[in-house]
């Protein structure tokens, strides 16, 4: 299956996290899908293509670092934010290494988010491009 | 007593987190009577991530306090933050603009 929609999928085995990230994008019209852990989230990737993925770095079952090298690996060349604590250091490193193309920090503040969501889907201008 | 005003669209969304953090106090009391520190780490942990993305700071300040005593397995720095967020819930308002 593949959106022709823009669409998110948000990676984060947090519930709480994951509610409050999804009700954000929802108001701003976008499709969202959720996965709980790194593997869940690569599986739903590959068969959706979804234009952003807003992945957590720290999950279980496969971490975040793992699950975007996977996804690069296997051809996803969509967008992915890394959820993330830490805005420099070798963790941000990694995560940058690993094949995310910008970091969204954590805790989660609803106007950074909406703000860079929208700039990845192509919104910031009020003209969407994707 | 710790008041703390929400966006109307996020009642709901709000009362949910807050039902499940008041949840999470009896898995903290659980976890402690077990010695359970890798569950008492991870709901800190994840108290630190959310609660202030829902307007509580102070929650992400008792979470990462939870997480820290866990990793380092003090008890009574646990039993001490399981008072304060029970404290902080009992009294604390919310109210929705």
């Amino acid at each position: 299956m593949h959106l022709s929609q823009p669409s998110v999928l948000i990676a984060e085995d947090n519930e709480d996290i994951r509610e409050l990230v999804s009700h954000q994008l929802r108001r701003m019209g976008v499709e969202v899908m959720v996965a709980e852990d790194g593997q869940r989230a690569l599986d739903l990737a590959l068969a959706t293509r979804p234009t952003l993925v807003l992945m957590d770095m720290d999950m279980p079952v496969m971490s975040g670092f793992d699950a975007v090298a996977a996804l690069r690996a296997q051809g996803y060349t969509g967008q992915i934010y890394a959820l993330t604590a830490y805005q420099d250091g070798p963790e941000a490193d990694r995560a940058l290494a690993s094949g995310c193309d910008a970091l969204l920090g954590k805790p989660i503040r609803s106007d950074r988010l909406r703000s860079h969501v929208a700039h990845a889907l192509g919104r910031s201008s009020g003209a969407p491009t994707v | 007593m710790p008041t703390v005003q929400v966006e109307k669209d996020m009642q709901a969304l709000v009362q949910r987190f807050l039902a499940r953090k008041r949840g999470d106090l009896d898995r903290l009391r659980g976890a402690l009577a077990t010695d359970d520190f890798e569950t008492m780490r991870r709901i800190g942990h994840d108290l630190k991530g959310s609660g202030e993305a829902f307007g509580f700071p102070e929650l992400s300040g008792f979470g990462a306090e939870i997480e820290r005593a866990a990793v380092s397995s003090n008890r009574q720095a646990l039993r001490d933050q399981l008072t304060a967020v029970e404290q902080f819930l009992s009294h604390l308002r919310v109210t929705f603009r």
